[in-house]
């Protein structure tokens, strides 16, 4: 395990006020934050930025990593002594289980073994369990038909002494039919135990797509750019086309039919109450003219048709 | 850990949550889920806090409000203008992906 220099992540003195380290977090957030971020890398950084203040803002965890980390280079091979922590005071703010799935195994290996005194805080009355939450990436096809995943979460894991490491947790999870881009699943009781005999909190998953090839998805409605030949634009065409769910849908080109024009095949969206639709985006593609009978056809079309595309246009 | 058992999921936007389990999944009280759906930051139909009920896209607001409140000692008006911006940003860039597959 690699050491890490939380110090320089943010770009301040071991030194710094905790003034100053928050001062470098905002100011480098905003640097890296994933949604307004040009640089390389940005979302790689910004995770190292979260953890770094997460364990700098915390008067208890950067004590600790002061302690620990002293004489320690960023990159260097680091393993903590056994019990290097006894002696220091912590009130229960180790990790967060979203911390656990976030932060680096670096992280967790220095902060889990504080945590175990979470526990406590509600020992001396019956409460339901914390909530955790998740990120799942499921294909398009999963959402159409639904499907059963088998996720793993990072999970701190408390022994019998009150110490924490970090383990992993196995679920199997169906997935429903139907799920949307964004939407929540709800495992009842997943989350952390309760404490005193309270019942355990849930599991929030966060649904997101996998990019689909030809599919764009929004909402529970379908968009997809359809290539159509210039006959079919012309003469109207009647063309299968392949949803996600295995199923395909006849649809009908009206003839004239233009580059850029929608058609709204009502219902046949991702299923569900309501289905959503699908939108196709007609995109008129014109062959090439590489053989002598295709060059004829079109002379044929130049002179037969009189077609000015550009008629309505002072050019 | 290892089981073999399925779990079954519920979509939260068919069970939506009250006000205590909002509160509960975002590790608040309900005093600052009240606090803001009276500053607009959460969307709340009219009525007592009980009725309240809150979909996916809230609880993922409310989880956004918390990090930004929290890492920048935001003020909730403040924090719910930007994650309404991260909204935003969310939806042209769908915009944009069927932009460039259009081309």
């Amino acid at each position: 395990m690699e050491f890490k220099d939380y110090y320089q992540m943010l770009g301040v003195a071991r030194t710094a006020t905790a003034d100053e380290i928050k001062k470098a977090y905002r100011k480098l957030a905003r640097k890296y934050h994933p949604d307004v971020s040009k640089e390389p890398n940005a979302e790689a950084h910004m995770k190292d930025l979260n953890e770094a203040n997460a364990a700098l803002s915390d008067t208890e965890k950067r004590a600790a990593y002061d302690q620990l980390g002293a004489g320690y280079k960023p990159g260097q091979d680091f393993q903590p002594p056994p019990d290097w922590d006894t002696g220091f005071e912590h009130t229960g703010r180790g990790f967060s289980p979203e911390d656990a799935a976030q932060f680096s195994d670096f992280f967790a290996e220095i902060f889990g073994r504080t945590a175990g005194s979470r526990q406590t805080r509600h020992a001396a009355h019956q409460a339901k369990g914390e909530d955790h939450h998740a990120k799942i990436v499921i294909s398009l096809e999963d959402a159409w038909n639904g499907a059963t995943r088998q996720i793993s979460l990072r999970v701190p894991q408390v022994d019998a002494e009150g110490h924490v490491s970090l383990g992993t947790r196995t679920l199997n999870v169906r997935i429903p039919k139907g799920v949307k881009e964004g939407q929540m699943v709800r495992l009842a009781g997943q989350g952390g135990a309760g404490f005193s005999g309270g019942s355990p909190g849930d599991l929030f998953l966060e649904i997101h797509f996998e990019p689909h090839a030809n599919f764009r998805v929004d909402g529970r409605d379908l968009r997809l750019t359809l290539p159509i030949a210039p006959w079919e634009a012309a003469l109207g065409a009647t063309i299968e086309i392949g949803l996600p769910g295995g199923n395909a849908v006849k649809v009908r080109i009206p003839e004239g039919a233009q580059s850029g024009r929608q058609l709204r095949v009502k219902g046949q969206g991702i299923p569900g109450e309501p289905p959503g639709d699908l939108y196709l985006e007609i995109q008129v593609v014109v062959p090439e003219a590489k053989t002598q009978a295709a060059i004829e056809l079109y002379e044929t079309m130049a002179r037969e048709l009189a077609f000015d595309p550009r008629a309505g246009m002072k050019v | 850990m290892m089981t073999d058992e399925i779990i079954s999921g519920v979509l939260l936007d068919e069970v939506a949550l009250t006000v205590d389990e909002l509160a509960h999944a975002c590790a608040v009280t309900v005093e600052w889920v009240s606090i803001r759906v009276e500053i607009g930051a959460l969307p709340a139909s009219a009525g007592a806090p009980a009725e309240w009920r809150f979909s996916s896209r809230d609880l993922w607001r409310a989880r956004q409000l918390c990090v930004l409140e929290r890492n920048f000692d935001a003020q909730p008006e403040l924090a719910a203008l930007v994650v309404d911006m991260q909204e935003e940003i969310a939806r042209l860039r769908a915009q944009l992906g069927l932009g460039r597959r259009a081309k």
